[in-house]
């Protein structure tokens, strides 16, 4: 039960990792995207982890119990958008410049997007690792008494 | 004469699986939440315990109960993990307390740990069936 607990937390953490590193593949893909669905540049994303528990009640009864034992996984409880991230670069030939001619971009900074994506890989790494120890432990219980 | 032979052993190294793995749960957990902002790491101490309840003379009495009034000799059954909050005064700005190479050191020497008690433990069935052939295998 134990070994459960420590293993959902890990992969709880891979998810969470990969949903931002999916964030982050989003900005970088749309760093020069100045129409959207909803109107003007498109609005950087970032995302929000949290370790509080979910909303249905049965997941914040399974929450409670695995905070109470030290266990508690990792959520991406929001993605949220940053409205006012946008960068206004002169280019008067471009089709959606304004009438003195700058052009709204989405502020994105293309390094700072992939240092949290080196980050984000590394915390992966990290999670697969701590599954790993878990199944290596696993494996070598199974075989006490084992000839 | 058997349980003479083994039973602490036994007993020593079953309490040691049962609370490294407790502990791997916890530290996992940690790693999960390593970006976490305000997340506070936290570990699980047993190893004193441990080591008072396995240095304490032996005593046959046992709480079967939560209820029951603790007997002074510690008993290894009795040992519980428990969980600690370790903050750290390096918190950065998103107040989370994780040092992810403390983690996986800790994480490490845990395993190592778990899997050394498994070696003990094959080891000691090995040894006992080796007694039951009269050493003929």
């Amino acid at each position: 039960m134990d070994m459960m607990a420590g293993l959902q937390a890990s992969f709880s953490g891979l998810q969470a990792q990969r949903l931002r590193m999916n964030v982050i593949a989003a900005n970088l893909a749309n760093a020069y995207t100045t129409r959207t669905p909803e109107g003007g540049p498109y609005q950087p994303q970032h995302v929000i982890f949290a370790a509080q528990p979910r909303l249905s009640p049965f997941a914040q009864l399974l929450d409670r119990q695995q905070i109470e034992h030290g266990t508690s996984p990792v959520y991406v409880v929001d993605i949220v958008r940053d409205a006012q991230g946008m960068r206004l670069e002169y280019d008067p030939h471009h089709p959606d410049a304004n009438d003195v001619g700058y052009v709204a971009y989405p502020d994105i900074n293309v390094i700072q997007e992939m240092v949290d994506l080196i980050a984000a890989t590394r915390s992966y790494e990290a999670n697969v690792t701590a599954i790993n120890a878990a199944k290596d432990m696993a494996v070598r219980a199974l075989q006490i008494g084992r000839i | 004469m058997l349980r003479q032979l083994f039973a602490d052993a036994f007993d020593v190294l079953q309490k040691n699986l049962d609370l490294r793995q407790q502990r791997h749960g916890v530290l996992s957990a940690n790693i999960a939440n390593a970006e976490t902002p305000g997340f506070i790491a936290k570990d699980v101490q047993f190893e004193e315990a441990l080591r008072a309840a396995v240095l304490a003379p032996t005593s046959e009495l046992r709480r079967t109960h939560p209820q029951h009034l603790p007997h002074t000799v510690a008993s290894l059954h009795d040992v519980q993990g428990r969980l600690v909050a370790r903050p750290s005064d390096d918190v950065g700005r998103d107040l989370n307390s994780v040092a992810m190479d403390q983690e996986m050191a800790a994480l490490t020497t845990n395993a190592f740990h778990y899997n050394a008690s498994t070696e003990l433990l094959s080891r000691l069935f090995s040894g006992l069936r080796r007694t039951i052939s009269e050493g003929r295998s």
